[in-house]
C-alpha cells in the first residue's frame, strides 16, 4: 500500500527520480534548438576544451541559459511552496501575490534612472522590489480585521501588479525603454550571461538553504498558529525569516527572467500529490520540479516554432492558467 | 508546590480587556477545569496561560519566573498546549504530526534522535494511536484525530498540558476515551492538567479543581463539591440546576435544570 511507505522513502524516491528527469530534460533542452547539436558535442563542451561552432553555441548559449532555468525554476517553485505554507492559501505564488510585479519595476526604474548600475545593486533592487510589492499586498489584505479569503488575495495581488507594470510602463515610456523591458520578459531567459549566473546564482542558493533550514518550522507554522506558538516556535521571528528568503528568490529569479506567474503555484501542488504536507519534503522537491519545469517550458519555447521563439511567459500560462482555475475548485470550503 | 499562578493579569484582544486583574493557582499534579458560560474569558485565559495571547499588565508565573520573559522553546519544554479543535493536519501522517511534538528538542535540521523517536512511539502507544502511524492523519475519526493531537502534546513531554475543549465534536464514547486518557496521565504520570470543558458533568467527574468563570473574573475555584452547586451554577449560568450524586464516581452532578425564573439575569 502506498500509504503504508515511509514517508522518507518515498521522499528519497521522488527526489532521485527528479533527479533523473532534470537531467534527461537538461539533455534534451542541450540538443534541441535553432542550431543543430549532437549529443558528443554537448558532452565535449561540458567535459573538454575542445572548440567548435557547435561547442560553442553550448557554452556560451544554451548552457548559461538551461543553469538559468534550473535555478529560476527552483527559486520560483520554492518561494511558492513558502507562501503558501506561510499564507495558508492554496493560491499563493510570487506572480499572483505582486512581489513579482514589485521586482519587476524597481528594475524598470533602476535600468532607466541609472543604465550602469552594477549588477549586484539591480539584484538589491529587485530584493527591494519584491518586498514592497508584496508588503503592498498582504497591507491591503491587513486593512480588514477579518483575513481575506485566498481569491481575493489573488485579486488584491492582480490590482497591486497592474498598478506596479504601469508604474513599470511608465518609467519605460518616459525614459524611451519600453522595448528593452517588453524583450526582457518576451524573452524569457534568452541573452543569458554568464556573468549574470555567477551573481544570482550565490542569492538563489542562499535563498534554497534558507528555505530548507526553515521546512520544520514551516511546516508547523502551516498547521496552526497557536500549535506553533504551543511547540516553542517564534512566529514572528520565522515568518519575518520566510519573508526574507522569499523575496532573495523571487528577486533573483525576475532578474533572470522577468516576471513569471504561476510556476510557484503549480510545483509545490504537484509535490504535495507525492510527499504529502511536510514541508521538509515538499521545499526540496519544489527546488527539483520547480527546475524541471523551467526547463521543459524553455525548450518548448524555443521548439515550437524554431528558428523563433514563442515566449516562455505563453508556454507557462498555458499550463499555468487552467491549474488555477483546478485549485480554485478542489480547494474551495477545504482548508483555506 | 504550585508552578503556576497569574497575579493580577489583564489581557484581551486589541482594546477590550477579557479579563481583569486575575489571581489564579493551577494545582501541581492535579486536574484543573474551567468552566463558564460562553464569552466569559475561559478559552482566552488558556490562551494567556500558554503565552499564546501576551497579557497587558500583571503577570503569569511558572516556577517563580514571567512566561512572558521566558525563552518560548524552554516553555514548550514545560508545557503543552492543545488548541480548541486544531484546524485539518492536510496530509501529514500521524507519525510526522506526531513527531512534531519534539520540536523544543531539536536543532535547525529537525533531525530525530533515538530518544526521540522512543518518545514518540510511546505517545502514540499510550493513546492508542500506533497502528495508524503511516496513514494520513485527516483520513482519521475525530476522535481518532483527537488522540493524535494529544499524542503530539505528549511528545512534547512536559508536566503541564492544557486542553482546550478537547471533547467538542466527539460522540459519548470517544469523549469519555479522551478523558479517561487524561486521568491516567494525571494518575500514573504526574502530569497537571488544565482544561477547559463544556460538560458540567465530565468537569465534575473528571476535575480535582474547578475554576468557574463569569465576564471575565473567577465566581468561585474549589473541589467539584463546592463548585458543582446549585447557588454557583445560578450565578455563573444562570441556571437554576437539581444537583445528585454520580452512581458511578461518587461526584456531585447536574441532573437537570432550568433556566432561573423571571428572565435571565445580568
Amino acid at each position: 500500500m502506498p500509504q503504508q511507505l515511509n514517508q522518507t522513502k518515498r521522499f528519497s524516491i521522488t527526489l532521485i527520480l527528479s533527479l533523473l528527469i532534470l537531467l534527461i530534460t537538461f539533455t534534451i533542452a542541450m540538443i534541441f534548438g535553432a542550431a543543430d547539436i549532437a549529443i558528443r558535442d554537448v558532452l565535449s563542451a561540458l567535459f573538454t576544451t575542445h572548440t567548435n561552432d557547435q561547442i560553442l553555441i553550448i557554452r556560451e548559449i544554451r548552457l548559461p541559459r538551461e543553469i538559468a532555468a534550473i535555478f529560476v525554476g527552483a527559486a520560483l517553485g520554492v518561494a511558492g511552496a513558502m507562501m503558501q505554507g506561510m499564507t495558508r492559501n492554496p493560491l499563493a505564488d510570487p506572480g499572483l501575490l505582486g512581489l513579482s510585479a514589485g521586482a519587476y519595476a524597481a528594475l524598470a526604474i533602476t535600468s532607466a534612472i541609472f543604465p550602469f548600475l552594477n549588477y549586484y545593486m539591480v539584484m538589491v533592487t529587485s530584493f527591494i522590489g519584491a518586498a514592497i510589492g508584496g508588503g503592498l499586498v498582504f497591507g491591503l489584505g491587513a486593512i480588514k480585521r477579518t483575513q481575506l479569503s485566498p481569491v481575493r488575495m489573488v485579486i488584491a495581488g492582480a490590482a497591486i501588479s497592474s498598478f506596479l507594470y504601469a508604474i513599470a510602463e511608465g518609467i519605460g515610456l518616459y525614459f524611451k525603454q519600453t522595448k528593452d523591458m517588453a524583450m526582457w520578459t518576451a524573452g524569457g531567459l534568452s541573452g543569458t550571461t554568464w556573468s549574470q549566473l555567477e551573481i544570482v546564482i550565490p542569492f538563489t542558493i542562499i535563498g534554497i538553504i534558507g528555505a530548507l533550514l526553515l521546512s520544520s518550522r514551516l511546516t508547523i507554522l502551516s498547521l496552526s498558529e497557536e500549535v506553533a506558538v504551543g511547540l516553542g516556535q517564534n512566529i514572528k521571528q520565522t515568518r519575518r525569516l520566510l519573508f526574507l528568503f522569499i523575496i532573495i528568490l523571487t528577486g533573483s529569479a525576475v532578474a533572470l527572467i522577468g516576471n513569471m506567474t504561476f510556476i510557484g503555484l503549480m510545483i509545490p501542488h504537484i509535490v504535495r500529490r507525492f510527499v504529502g504536507n511536510d514541508y521538509r519534503f515538499i521545499i526540496p522537491l519544489s527546488a527539483s520540479y520547480g527546475a524541471i519545469f523551467m526547463v521543459f517550458a524553455d525548450t518548448v519555447s524555443r521548439l515550437i516554432y524554431a528558428p523563433f521563439e514563442t515566449p516562455v511567459v505563453a508556454i507557462v500560462s498555458i499550463f499555468g492558467l487552467p491549474f488555477f482555475l483546478w485549485v480554485v475548485k478542489i480547494k474551495r470550503g477545504a482548508f483555506l | 508546590m504550585d508552578r503556576l499562578s497569574t497575579a493580577d493579569v489583564s489581557f484581551g484582544y486589541d482594546d477590550t480587556l477579557v479579563i481583569k486583574d486575575l489571581n489564579i493557582t493551577i494545582p501541581n499534579k492535579k486536574i484543573t477545569t474551567i468552566i463558564g458560560s460562553n464569552g466569559c474569558g475561559k478559552s482566552t485565559l488558556l490562551k494567556a496561560m500558554t503565552r499564546i495571547l501576551p497579557y497587558q499588565t500583571g503577570g503569569i508565573f511558572l516556577d517563580g519566573k514571567e512566561i512572558s520573559t521566558e525563552h518560548t522553546k524552554a516553555l514548550a519544554k514545560k508545557m503543552a498546549i492543545l488548541p480548541q479543535a486544531p484546524e485539518g493536519a492536510h496530509g501529514l501522517t500521524v507519525g510526522e504530526l506526531v513527531s512534531y511534538g519534539r520540536f523544543p528538542y531539536q536543532s535547525m535540521l529537525g533531525h530525530l534522535s533515538k530518544k526521540d523517536h522512543d518518545v514518540i512511539n510511546w505517545a502514540l502507544e499510550v493513546t492508542g494511536t500506533s497502528r495508524f502511524k503511516y496513514k494520513a492523519a485527516d483520513a482519521l475519526s475525530g476522535g481518532q484525530r483527537q488522540r493524535v493531537w494529544i499524542a503530539m502534546a505528549l511528545a512534547q513531554e512536559t508536566d503541564i498540558i492544557f486542553l482546550d475543549e478537547p471533547t467538542t465534536y466527539l460522540d459519548m464514547a470517544h469523549q469519555l476515551e479522551v478523558l479517561e486518557l487524561l486521568e491516567r496521565l494525571n494518575k500514573e504520570e504526574g502530569r497537571t492538567i488544565v482544561m477547559v470543558l463544556h460538560d458540567l458533568n465530565h468537569a465534575a467527574r473528571f476535575a480535582d479543581h474547578i475554576i468557574a468563570l463569569k465576564e471575565g473574573t473567577i465566581v468561585r475555584a474549589g473541589s467539584p463539591e463546592t463548585i458543582i452547586h446549585s447557588d454557583i451554577l445560578k450565578e455563573v449560568f444562570q441556571i437554576d440546576a437539581v444537583i445528585g450524586k454520580d452512581p458511578l464516581s461518587n461526584k456531585p452532578m447536574c441532573i437537570t435544570y432550568q433556566l432561573l425564573k423571571g428572565g435571565t439575569q445580568t
